[in-house]
């Protein structure tokens, strides 16, 4: 409403703006061009020469197009409007302490990558009481650490001492991180982000405890299947609505996501964007549940790493998790076999009290 | 129209001695630079409607005073916290309401202090005058390179005010040389065709060429993306009408008070200075911003001391 005059009294119709927007737009001070420095100078019949460049007023606008005033304010009005991105305010807030704006490496806020429907639908099913989730972190039992965070203060101090050791011999902490570094930046070209599940049948020992680390290190989770029934993996990739399988061997048949194979996750990726970190309370973990129904529950970094402490899951899963965590290196005997972690030496894990009912998902 | 006094008679002594009591005025209550704009040539370019004389008719005289920018250690400040208190043109608003008052005090002619403001006509983008225009005419500053914020050799980046009044004064001339760009602008910007202004815009708002001389050729700037930056009152009417159509309630509350939205209130309600003017980004990484030889209070400080040793 232009002067308290509205549309209708002044004859703006959604027409003229679209005839007309552009034109006010590139004449109005929105969009401004000064050639030499006419003013300082006083050139004056220069500046009148470049006035449309220069950014002109409504009025001037309005005898340059053949509107009236009134019509130019109103529609320049509603194209600023339109036109204007709330959003670019926001990247001043990430500048600051030495960080400036990098037109190379700046990613705009409404590109970064955002959760996908199954990731959103995961964390949805991520339910704790609330008096419980803050009786644990108050007893310390869950506190603000994930997987890939642990292990990477410990490389910090300790970048020689090994994660695991097997028959084809030590697997360092510096050299975990920088393989799982590269898996997850294979993983996320294939469709992988933060929040989605990568399901694995993996035989090896090494390979699952890289796959682990890489999928912690993005903050997606990892869906551990057993071998054998097939049937039962189909329904459980279905339920957790698994990207990806990372498997090796024969195909499962009639899959509903994905497969891959783990060594093609060596392969050179480009680097994993920096948006991809986890937040310990993030799910890192979808366990099977026994029963003849098929089921899963959601373990965050939180309760995973305190079902580690406390021995309150698989006693293989636990003990890579320990190792991450703790310190201690995986003895593997044989070959290094992905049952071998059950057995594995200085597993340790002190107890620490028992995890909260871990949320479900269930079949819909 | 009273008729302009021809120089060196009598009423041109008087009327320059008046100036030269109002620019000390002007500096005694803190500004760095003051001058006089000629009139008629703010009238040659501001369009109608926006000229001195559409605000005081009578107008015979446009009095421009520039203020320092904040303190050394401002610059050093994220964006975030800077963004509430990196504009210092309040004071420089005090300045010129305080010299309207003073010239009808002392010369007994109608003065007004010239509002900042936007026009009420003409939306969140159209100011009633441009101050800019005015100091630029009063030689107190030089379009830049930087959206054409003005820059002074010596004092770098200021903030400007303005005073209209029936009083006629001897105007100044524009400034002889434009300080913009610096020589390391001009170094960087042949190597990589930007200055840091345009490198460093986070809405890469600014662009432009220079000549072999050093001086500029054009300068571009869309001023729209700035205001996207340092407008943020423009965001007001955008998070009601996202509430507004908001499909349901917790879209709704989304729009209204997730903290990007809610902190809007917040400004609002405190009147504070960060809805407008929050991004100096360009002006951080500028060497005649941050580093002109009285830019700041510790330059200014040193200055003042060394001149005093001598």
């Amino acid at each position: 409403m232009p002067r308290g005059l509205r549309y209708d009294q002044l004859g703006i119709t959604e027409a003229m703006v679209e005839t007309w927007g552009e034109a006010i737009w590139a004449m109005s001070n929105n969009v401004q061009v000064r050639r030499g420095d006419p003013i300082r100078l006083r050139q004056f019949d220069r500046v009148s020469a470049e006035r449309a460049s220069l950014g002109m007023s409504d009025g001037q606008i309005a005898e340059r197009i053949g509107l009236a005033r009134e019509q130019v304010m109103a529609i320049r009005g509603l194209v600023e409007t339109r036109r204007f991105q709330r959003r670019s305010y926001f990247e001043l807030l990430a500048l600051g302490r030495g960080r400036r704006f990098n037109a190379e490496r700046h990613v705009a806020l409404h590109e970064r990558p955002a959760f996908s429907a199954d990731a959103l639908a995961l964390r949805e099913a991520l339910r704790f009481e609330p008096a419980r989730a803050r009786a644990f972190v108050e007893r310390g039992e869950w506190r603000n650490e994930t997987l890939a965070g642990l292990l990477a203060a410990r490389a910090r101090t300790t970048p020689g001492s090994a994660l695991l050791r097997d028959a084809s011999g030590s697997l360092l902490l510096a050299d975990t991180l920088a393989t799982a570094e590269k898996v997850a930046a294979r993983l996320h070209p294939l469709g992988v982000g933060r929040g989605d599940v990568v399901a694995t049948r993996l035989p090896g020992a090494r390979a699952f405890v890289l796959l682990l680390v890489a999928v912690a290190r993005m903050g997606a989770v990892l869906l551990p299947l057993e071998r054998g029934d097939d049937d039962r993996a189909r329904a459980l990739l279905r339920i957790g609505r698994a990207r990806l399988l990372v498997d090796e061997g024969g195909a499962l048949a009639a899959m509903p996501c994905a497969l891959v194979a783990f060594d093609s996750l060596l392969e050179e990726a480009p680097a994993l964007p920096e948006d991809f970190v986890a937040a310990a309370a993030d799910p890192l973990l979808l366990l099977p549940v026994d029963g003849a129904e098929p089921r899963l529950s959601i373990h965050t970094h939180q309760t995973a790493l305190a079902g580690a402490r406390a021995a309150a899951m698989p006693a293989g899963l636990a003990n890579a998790l320990a190792a991450c965590a703790s310190g201690v290196t995986l003895e593997l005997p044989l070959q290094g076999g992905l049952a071998s972690l059950d057995a594995a030496t200085g597993s340790a894990g002190a107890p620490g009290g028992w995890l909260p009912a871990p949320a479900r998902i269930t079949p819909a | 129209m009273t008729a302009i006094p021809q120089p060196g008679s009598a009423e041109w002594e008087q009327a320059a001695a008046a100036k030269a009591k109002i620019l000390d005025y002007c500096r005694r209550k803190g500004a760095l630079a003051a001058g006089v704009a000629r009139l008629e040539d703010i009238d040659l370019v501001a369009p109608p409607g926006h000229r001195p004389s559409d605000i005081l008719p009578n107008v015979r005289s446009v009095i421009s005073l520039g203020v320092g920018g904040q303190t050394q250690g401002a610059w050093t400040v994220p964006p975030k916290a800077f963004a509430y208190f990196g504009s210092t043109e309040g004071r420089a608003y005090g300045i010129a309401y305080g010299c309207s008052f003073y010239i009808e005090n002392a010369f007994h002619a109608r003065s007004v202090y010239c509002p900042p403001d936007m026009d009420p006509e003409g939306g969140a983008r159209i100011p009633l005058q441009s101050l800019k225009l005015h100091a630029e005419l009063a030689g107190i500053g030089a379009r830049s390179l930087a959206g054409d914020i003005l820059l002074h050799p010596e004092f770098g980046y200021m903030y400007y005010a303005s005073v209209f009044t029936e009083l006629w004064l001897p105007p100044d001339e524009p400034l002889a040389e434009n300080p913009c760009p610096a020589p390391s602008c001009v170094e960087m910007h042949r190597k990589t065709g930007q200055t840091p202004c345009m490198k460093f815009c986070p809405v890469q708002c600014l662009s432009g060429e220079i000549d072999e001389q050093g001086r500029q050729v054009e300068m571009r700037y869309e001023m729209s993306k700035c205001a996207e930056m340092s407008q943020q009152y423009e965001a007001v009417p955008k998070v009601l009408g996202e509430a507004m159509a908001a499909g349901d309630a917790a879209a709704r509350e989304r729009a209204l008070a997730d903290p990007d939205n809610a902190l809007l209130w917040y400004k609002m309600s405190v009147g504070s200075g960060g809805l407008l003017a929050q991004c100096f980004e360009c002006m951080r990484v500028c060497p005649l911003a941050t580093r002109a030889p009285l830019a700041d209070p510790i330059r200014r400080a040193v200055a003042a001391a060394a001149k005093g040793a001598k």
